[in-house]
This record gives C-alpha cells, structure tokens and sequence, in this order.
C-alpha cells in the first residue's frame, strides 16, 4: 500500500470528524440563542443577565466541537509508523468516532443552557442556582464526549505497523464506529434531565438539592450504554489479535 | 494480501459487533434521559411524591436500559463466539 493512501484514509477521517462534530454544538448553541431571544424579548429588563447566562451556556456547549477540532488538527498533521490496511481504517476509525461522539452532547448540552435563558428571564432570583444546575448538567452531559475523545486518542497513537490483518482492520474500524453511535443517545438524553432539572429548579428554587440529585441519577443511568460502547470498543482494540 | 474466505467471516462478525453496539447504544441513552427528564418535571410540580417518582424513573431506565443489554449480549456474541 502507497504511503499516500494513508496520508488520503487521515484526510478523509478529518474531514468526518470536524464536519459530524460541528453539527451537535451548532445544533446545541443555536437552541441556547433561541430560547436567550424568546426570554429577553419577554422580559428586557433582564436582557444582560440572559445574555451573560447564554453565553457561557454556548462556550460549555462548544467543549464537543473543540475536541473534534483538536482530533481533526492531530489527524491532519500525524506522521505514519505504519503504512498498511490497519493504520488506514484507523485513521477513519478516529475521524469518525470523535465526530459522532461530539454530536450527542453537542444536541443535548443545548437543552439545559435554552431552559436556563427561558426561566432566568421568568424568575430572575434563581440565577445563582440555575447557573450550577446547569453548568453541573453540561459538565455530565460530556461524558460520552470524553469517552470518544479517549477511544480516538488511543487509536490515534497505538502502534498498528505490525498488523497486516483484514480482521485486524475490520476490528479498529468497529471500536470507532461502536463509541462514535454509542455516544450519541446518552448525550442527547443527559441533556434533556438536565434541561427538565434547571426549569424545575427555575419553578421552585426550594427544590434545587433533590432535583440536582434525581437529574444526577438518571444522567448516570443513561451514561450507562455508552459505558457498554466504550467497553466494546477497548475490547475490539485489546483482545483481537 | 491473501484474504480467506474464514477472515472475512471474522472481519464482518467484528464490524457487526460495532455496529450493533453503537446503534443499540442510542435509543436507551435518549429514552432513560426522556424518563429522567419527566421526573424532574414531576419532582418540581409535586415535591411531596419526590421517592415515588425516583422509583418508577429508575424502574422505567431499567427496562429501556433492556435493549441496550440486548445489543451488548450480541456484540460479545459476535466477537467471541462467532
């Protein structure tokens, strides 16, 4: 195999990371906007507050596409110990799991940040309280993110000059596909307790431990099948030889 | 390269162990977050009933956590036994 179609397999993976991975944080930033234009155009006294509050719900919500930048930037400029089938679908593999991994938490770090402008316009006493509620549900949220930019880190850098397997390759190509879907439902679904939880606390700031708590369990629950996607993936990339 | 009929076999089992696993990962990760989401909803309107609505939520993650198990099961299957 020609050096330069690894060097074409890194592009391509690239390409599928950055681009997959600006869609979820787009998607997400855009919800926050929408919600920040609807509460201050209800209240515009508050106009300032929602502003600051839809900001920093945006930057915590661009933490997916920052990692996909970063995967994509290392893809672009990475320089091949192995030149072979293995290494190839490996490059694709990364591209793909950081791009689909951003997505879910990029949609779903929308919810909370939206329900924060929504009710910080409507009540604006809570603000203290719905900043943590929804800054501790963003930072939750990330988790398959984080899960992603792992299992593409590792099959960034680990070593495949020596594999020259088609079963080899199918096996690292299936650990990025595997973390990249598994990724997505958790952080939509962390997103919407999270969404839920800020515009209860919003409702009945009294209310703001046990709802934190409950928001806390059920994003742990939903972590769970990307936990299963993560442990596929390392067994894909540890036990077959 | 020479690709027997036996590694191809193989190379697909895996690619469907990732695709199973990645896909069934979705649906339980959205739905357990719908079901977290509608307590804290409930937990807000109704304080007093807060245990009760912990308990059906977390009975109602478990069984749609039931698919994500299921396409766990086959992605093992898939990579050892098959």
């Amino acid at each position: 195999m020609d050096v330069s179609w690894i060097n074409a397999s890194g592009f391509f993976g690239a390409g599928l990371c950055m681009g997959l991975g600006a869609i979820g944080a787009a998607v997400g930033e855009g919800f926050i906007a929408g919600s920040a234009s609807r509460g201050i155009s209800r209240q515009p006294a508050m106009s300032g507050d929602v502003l600051k509050m839809m900001l920093i719900g945006q930057a915590i919500t661009e933490t997916a596409a920052i990692f996909s930048l970063v995967i994509a930037i290392l893809l672009l400029f990475k320089t091949y110990s192995g030149n072979n089938i293995t290494q190839a679908s490996a490059m694709i593999s990364t591209g793909f799991c950081m791009g689909m991994g951003a997505l879910g938490s990029g949609i779903g770090c929308g919810f909370p940040g939206a329900k924060a402008c929504e009710t910080l316009a409507r009540n604006p006493s809570v603000s203290g309280k719905i900043m943590t509620a929804m800054l501790v549900g963003q930072a939750v949220d990330q988790t398959p993110t984080i899960f992603a930019l792992f299992v593409s880190l590792l099959l960034l850098f680990m070593n495949f000059s020596v594999a020259m397997k088609i079963t080899i390759a199918a096996a690292v190509f299936s650990a990025g596909i595997s973390m990249g879907f598994g990724a997505v439902g958790p952080g939509i679904g962390g997103g919407i307790a999270a969404g839920a939880a800020v515009e209860g606390i919003g409702k009945n700031k009294e209310l703001s431990p046990v709802l934190l708590r409950t928001m806390l369990i059920g994003q742990a629950v939903s972590q769970s099948t990307s936990i299963y996607a993560m442990v596929i993936s390392l067994v894909l990339l540890f036990v077959i030889k | 390269m020479q690709i027997s009929g036996k590694e191809i076999i193989e190379a697909a089992s895996l690619l469907g162990a990732g695709i199973a696993m990645g896909l069934g990962a979705i649906g339980p990760g959205i739905g357990e977050g719908f079901a977290a989401g509608k307590a804290c909803e409930g937990i807000a309107r109704n304080p007093n009933e807060a245990g009760l609505l912990t308990r059906t939520m977390l009975i109602g993650q478990a069984v749609s956590e039931s698919t994500g198990i299921y396409s766990l099961v086959i992605a093992l299957l898939l990579i050892f036994v098959v």
